[in-house]
């Protein structure tokens, strides 16, 4: 049985695992490589470049309408927001699994 | 002037408006670019409200129905999202309860004309297509046939003019993106996009760059593919998008774009959209809240290119915004519950 490291509100539907990639500011978002997840504290339509290589989106802030979760839906990519501390919870490279159906986030 | 005849007794529709816009302003939450609008509308919207009605009585005056003044939009969801803020003007000038209805009941009466079936979105879909538009359509353009790739490309841009669209309106995209469907039909279900007012240069110089004026997105997904709207035009979906498409057509300016030309469109929107981002992150809040008022004034510009006034805030608003206070910000759980009372219409 999978380990559950994170909940939130499911935002955009899918299962993806893939790496973490935290990004704290719009300079960060050159780092992410495609296929990762990106995990932010909030985001603004700056950001949507970024989220355009990820597989997946955590943030810690937002609802279901919120930028994150409309662009995660509009591209089909799963979405959780609404997770606590997840840019200080997660790490660079951490193996994560999102079920954006049910907002949780597992340990791979 | 007599209001479009409705199927509903008026205690109900005004009840539905309450459901449809609090459902969305309870799962609205205080997201920071570039500043929560409950934080500054306050300074503007009694004004905002005033001249709405104004333009709107002159309009009246000269004869327009509400038909036409719903003609005067491009989309119905503009009328939608502006409610919100139109009644709170309203309460803040001292309008009663039953001024606050009526008023309410002739923005529903605007958006009846502007959408076929529910006004509200109740049953999850925006129609705003009658039968031999959509058959128009489909006689006009060409389908393509997608494929998984193309299908990524495809989304990616719908992402990202959701993006451009919330750049230069903030909280008010309603001006630049009405997406509406889901058309059911025989080779599938429908949602287009459509985005309008892409070059608000006005506002923004370099929106200037931006290729189109207008673009259109047709895509339509197999008869599996669950979507659906809100009151305000939100999408929401339990499916992806990517793997259910089965055909999709793009313009710009009426004209067909090769799928070639997504990554440039993709490319400069970005450019665009860090452009404005950078110039509003200089931004102090109270300059930030002036353009709020430049946008929420430039939402009614339909009202006011018609009358032939000017469609800029008077000096009067920017001086109520130098007087004025911010709100802090607070974080507040509220209820949908809460939210209804606070519109209290009912």
């Amino acid at each position: 049985m999978m380990k559950i490291i994170a909940k939130g509100r499911p935002a955009s539907s899918g299962m993806v695992v893939g790496k973490v990639r935290i990004v704290h500011d719009v300079k960060g978002l050159s780092n992410v490589k495609d296929g990762e997840i990106l995990v932010v504290n909030s985001s603004n339509p700056a950001w949507t470049i970024g989220m355009m290589k990820a597989s997946g989106l955590i943030s810690e802030y937002g609802g279901i309408i919120c930028h994150a979760a409309i662009v995660a839906r509009e591209i089909g990519i799963p979405c959780v927001v609404g997770v606590k501390d997840a840019t200080s919870n997660f790490q660079d490279g951490q193996k994560i699994k999102i079920d954006g159906d049910e907002g949780i986030i597992y340990e791979e | 002037m007599v209001m479009r005849e409705l199927s509903m007794k008026n205690d109900d529709l005004i009840k539905r408006y309450v459901d449809a816009a609090s459902f969305v302003l309870y799962n609205t939450d205080n997201e920071k670019y570039p500043i929560r609008v409950g934080r500054i509308a306050h300074m503007f919207t009694k004004e905002y409200f005033k001249e709405f009605i104004d333009d709107l009585n002159s309009l009246k005056d000269l004869g327009y129905s509400y038909s036409m003044i719903g003609g005067l939009f491009e989309n119905p969801t503009i009328i939608s999202r502006m409610s919100h803020h139109i009644l709170k003007g309203a309460k803040q000038a001292g309008f009663s309860l039953d001024e606050q209805k009526k008023l309410v009941l002739e923005l529903i009466s605007i958006i009846s004309h502007m959408k076929q079936l529910n006004y509200f979105n109740e049953d999850g879909k925006n129609i705003l297509l009658k039968d031999k538009e959509i058959n128009e359509l489909l006689d006009r353009i060409k389908l393509i046939k997608a494929t998984n790739e193309s299908s990524k490309i495809i989304h990616k841009l719908c992402g990202m003019m959701w993006a451009y669209s919330e750049t230069p309106y903030f909280v008010a995209h309603d001006i630049a993106i009405e997406e509406h469907g889901i058309y059911n039909l025989s080779i599938g279900r429908m949602i287009i996009r459509d985005l309008i007012n892409l070059r608000p240069t006005e506002l923004w110089s370099e929106c200037e760059d931006f290729p189109y004026e207008s673009m259109r997105i047709v895509c339509v997904y197999d008869d599996k593919y669950n979507a659906w709207f809100d009151f305000y035009g939100n999408l929401y979906s339990k499916d992806n998008p990517v793997s259910s498409l089965i055909s999709y057509y793009i313009e710009g300016d009426c004209k067909e774009i090769d799928i070639e030309k997504v990554d440039k469109i993709l490319d400069i929107s970005s450019k665009i959209i860090s452009s404005i981002i950078s110039k509003v992150e200089l931004m102090s809040d109270k300059e930030i809240a002036k353009k709020y008022a430049d946008i929420f004034w430039y939402r009614k510009r339909p009202l006011c290119d018609e009358i032939g006034r000017t469609w800029r805030p008077r000096k009067k608003i920017y001086k109520l915004i130098d007087k004025g206070e911010i709100k802090p910000e607070i974080i507040k759980n509220v209820s949908q519950k809460e939210i209804k009372e606070k519109i209290g219409l009912t």
